[in-house]
């Protein structure tokens, strides 16, 4: 018979011993070490869910945290272009008031140095006159244009009227009188003028005579703050107005502000 | 030339006898204990320090694996408690076969006392199961499935299954050494050789089908209780 019945049990019990070595052996251990595994592996991914979830949010911090750098940039940014805005409109406000400034002191200087050189060549052109008249009258009248000059001076000093003489009735002896003249007077020529102006003011005892060639022409008496003159003035007057009176004046050059140096 | 390894008598006192079938089933127990203790025995050290898998625990890791694998695709889905039997199953029956690849070697699964032996541990391993899952009075109502008139018919189909488990994987190894012992005598060169790798193939799949139809049986007998249990624990 193939059948041993022995056998059979012996193999069963050696069956069950196996099992039993085994399940010692290397069920349980394998088994331990693979639930170990499994549960570390688990542990990881949670641990790596845990570090995922952190990084996501710390990348929705740095996002947020970003958003707000850039807010705040684009504030700064705001700021800074409206403070350059206001600082350029201020420094355009200055260079226009600084260039307004320098076209008035141009215009102003060109315009002092007009009334210099209007005064110059008025002085210059009655000087000129004066002295060609003085020549003319010397030369081909044999006359002394300050001779009649003066002589017309005394005429009008005696022709004063009361107001005109009151302040000077009022000075008292020792006060000076100057006798002022573009050119120097001859001693006849100051002994007849002391003489006229004794006979009008007669406390006038003490004359002294100066040369002012700014006079040009004619004669100023001056005592105590008061004068009395007779000279070019009126005419001086007339050709600075008529000179004043040119059509076309050249204004001077202003550099303005947006010019380079 | 002996049909079985029973036949190879090394000691006899009465009916107790100490044949070939027995020893190399010892040398085997012997040999698959040592390579799983060898496999284990650092292990948990292992595991805790996190140190690098050697290869042959990998293997032994992924054997277990499978096996446990296989078990749930079966229709057990707590296939730790199943392991211990079905696993050692089939790696008797599969280290039984892979010896063959050595000289002078007999497998135990050759003999019909452990072909029949293997059967009988299904035999009662089913309901052994059945009753630890459902309880005793459920597990016999099931003989008595779809109808009582059934219960004559699923006795005889248990009988019939484990019978045909013994035999079929006694004679598929058995045949296999009887033919290879054949031919080794009329052509000693090519075709034993092929007809020994061709054995091998047919000892592993017979191995795997004796592990798989245990567990078909097992699962049959818990199935859907078990089945139901689990939905239960889930949900």
């Amino acid at each position: 018979m193939l059948i041993d019945w022995f056998t059979v049990l012996a193999q069963v019990i050696n069956f069950l011993v196996l099992i039993a070595l085994l399940k010692h052996f290397l069920y349980r251990p394998v088994l331990k070490a693979i639930a170990a595994r499994e549960q570390r592996i688990a542990h990881e991914l949670s641990a790596a869910k845990n570090a995922a979830t952190a990084a996501q949010a710390e990348l929705a911090q740095l996002t947020q945290e970003r958003q707000t750098l850039q807010q705040q940039r684009e504030a700064v940014l705001a700021a800074t272009q409206e403070t350059a805005l206001a600082e350029q409109s201020r420094v355009l406000a200055q260079a226009h008031v600084a260039a307004q400034r320098i076209q008035e002191d141009g215009r102003l200087g060109a315009q002092a140095e007009f009334q210099q050189l209007s005064s110059l060549i008025v002085q210059r052109t009655c000087g000129e006159v004066l002295d060609l008249t003085r020549r003319v009258v010397s030369d081909l009248a044999q006359d002394d244009l300050q001779a009649h000059m003066m002589t017309v001076f005394l005429g009008r000093l005696r022709q004063l009227d009361a107001s005109q003489r009151a302040p000077f009735d009022l000075l008292e002896v020792s006060t000076p009188w100057h006798v002022r003249s573009a050119l120097p007077l001859s001693t006849a020529q100051q002994q007849e003028l002391m003489a006229g102006v004794t006979a009008v003011f007669p406390h006038a005892t003490t004359l002294v005579f100066e040369v002012a060639p700014s006079l040009v022409c004619g004669i100023a008496l001056l005592a105590g703050g008061y004068k009395l003159t007779w000279n070019t003035e009126d005419y001086l007057t007339q050709i600075r107005q008529n000179l004043l009176a040119l059509p076309q004046w050249p204004e001077p050059a202003v550099a303005t502000a947006g010019e380079g140096s | 030339m002996h049909l079985s390894p029973d036949q190879v008598i090394f000691w006899q006192w009465g009916w107790v006898k100490l044949n070939l079938t027995i020893v190399t089933t010892w040398i085997l127990m012997v040999l698959i204990t040592s390579l799983a203790w060898l496999a284990t025995r650092d292990l948990e050290r292992a595991v805790s320090a996190d140190a690098p898998v050697s290869h042959w625990r990998s293997v032994v890791e992924w054997v277990v694996s499978l096996v446990l694998q296989q078990i749930v695709e079966v229709g057990l889905p707590r296939s730790e408690k199943y392991l211990a039997f079905i696993g050692t199953l089939f790696l008797f029956v599969a280290s039984a076969s892979l010896c063959t690849v050595l000289p002078v070697y007999e497998p135990p699964t050759g003999s019909l006392s452990t072909t029949t032996a293997l059967a009988l541990s299904v035999f009662f391993a089913v309901p052994y199961f059945g009753i630890r899952e459902q309880g005793m009075w459920r597990y016999l109502q099931h003989y008595l499935q779809p109808v009582p008139i059934m219960l004559p018919f699923n006795i005889v189909s248990e009988l019939s299954r484990t019978l045909a488990l013994a035999v079929r994987l006694f004679g598929n190894m058995m045949s296999g050494g009887m033919i290879l012992g054949i031919l080794l005598m009329i052509t000693p060169l090519f075709f034993p050789v092929a007809l020994k790798l061709l054995g091998l193939l047919t000892g592993m799949v017979q191995a795997y089908i004796f592990g798989i139809l245990a567990t078909v049986y097992i699962a049959a007998a818990v199935g859907s209780h078990e089945t139901r249990k689990v939905f239960v624990t889930k949900g």
